[in-house]
């Protein structure tokens, strides 16, 4: 649990001390700074928010600069500070999107820009539901992992809302730094609110492939997707580093991983559903 | 460093086995290092105490390779380990 509230807009001033970590668009622009302060963490986002979140994760409060709407700050803290801080309660999220296939349901890890969501949009609006469009929380149970579901809604790109017709989903209020569409599950998209057995993971690799291909990824490959693609709020927090380090290696010990590479062509989301469908049909 | 040091693991290094291949992580920096075939046979040999020219005699036992090439192999993969904090002496 989070204990969560939005103070009233502020300056973003400036930090005394250097962040200890910066996630960084590829053209070198910050999108999040992260400094400690005296009992925590202070996240920037840059002419958007700040964000305290207390050491142990479980208060996290908003500051939003002047100017920056409801829905935007709704979404820096359901997409990027819940996984955070959870993480630092000892519960990390992964990078994925999950969808439910064949009695089970399967994650596509990647980072953004993969094909996370467009593949889970397309999944959703086919038949199947999905759980979460990029923040995969699992839990153990019987030497099984669960996929938890996470917020009802998924993000996309004008053109994979056009390419997929979901002209029937509802729209979430626009936000202010991206163009994507956020939406929200109902009658065409649909979602899963129950934890779900985990029957594989995928990692989506963009080598602009000729065919679908579906291969297993080597021992320590499979143990790097996951770390890699984990949230983790303070990655200078030796504890917490090695515990993670068993956490993603139990993972990848119990849940099949696998590469997987397809062409980047809406015509051809029916046929890679159809691969995974069948190949996630033999892992059962 | 020669073929009879024995190397130690540092206490900030961690491995883990999945599959047929490791992992090791190091808690100082954050690097994470993947090891295969050769790379997780001499990690082995040095985690059970066994100087470098007893690694270097299980890759000649493992593998088609002679007893000095394997040394120098050897030498060198635990050279890059060393430099990067993932052995110490």
């Amino acid at each position: 649990m989070i204990r969560y509230s939005v103070a009233p807009a502020r300056v973003q001033l400036q930090v005394d001390s250097e962040p200890f970590h910066r996630f960084e668009f590829d053209d070198g622009t910050v999108w999040t700074e992260f400094y400690r302060t005296g009992d925590g963490y202070l996240l920037r986002f840059p002419e958007l928010a700040d964000f305290d979140v207390s050491a142990d994760g479980t208060e996290v409060v908003a500051h939003p600069v002047e100017g920056t709407d409801e829905a935007t700050i709704e979404h820096l803290y359901i997409n990027q500070m819940v996984p955070l801080a959870l993480s630092r309660q000892g519960k990390p999220s992964f990078h994925a999107s999950v969808v439910t296939v064949a009695d089970g349901s399967v994650a596509f890890l990647g980072k953004t820009g993969m094909g996370k969501s467009t593949l889970a949009a397309s999944f959703a609006l086919n038949e199947a539901a999905f759980l979460t469009d990029d923040s995969l929380l699992i839990e153990e149970q019987d030497h099984q992992c669960l996929a938890m579901p996470s917020h009802a809604s998924l993000r996309l790109w004008e053109d994979s809302v056009d390419a997929l017709v979901c002209d029937d989903a509802a729209k979430s209020a626009a936000i202010s730094y991206s163009n994507k569409a956020r939406l929200l599950a109902g009658n065409a998209l649909t979602f899963n609110e129950a934890p779900v057995r985990l029957l594989a993971a995928y990692e989506l690799i963009d080598n602009d492939p000729s065919e679908i291909s579906i291969t297993p990824l080597s021992g320590s490959a499979r143990h790097m997707a996951w770390i890699e693609n984990s949230f983790l709020l303070d990655i200078e927090d030796r504890d917490l580093l090695a515990r993670h380090f068993d956490w993603t290696h139990r993972i990848a010990s119990l849940v099949p991983t696998f590469a997987l590479e397809y062409v980047r062509d809406y015509g051809m989301l029916a046929d890679v559903r159809q691969a995974i469908t069948t190949h996630a049909s033999t892992l059962i | 460093m020669n073929l009879d040091t024995k190397l130690n693991i540092p206490p900030q290094v961690m491995s883990r086995l999945v599959g047929d291949e490791t992992v090791l992580l190091d808690l100082a920096s954050g690097i994470y290092f993947g090891l295969d075939g050769v790379g997780m046979k001499i990690w082995e040999s040095v985690a059970e105490g066994q100087t470098l020219a007893q690694a270097a005699a299980v890759i000649v036992d493992e593998y088609d390779v002679e007893e000095a090439q394997a040394q120098a192999d050897v030498l060198e993969f635990a050279g890059n380990l060393v430099e990067r904090g993932l052995l110490s002496r």
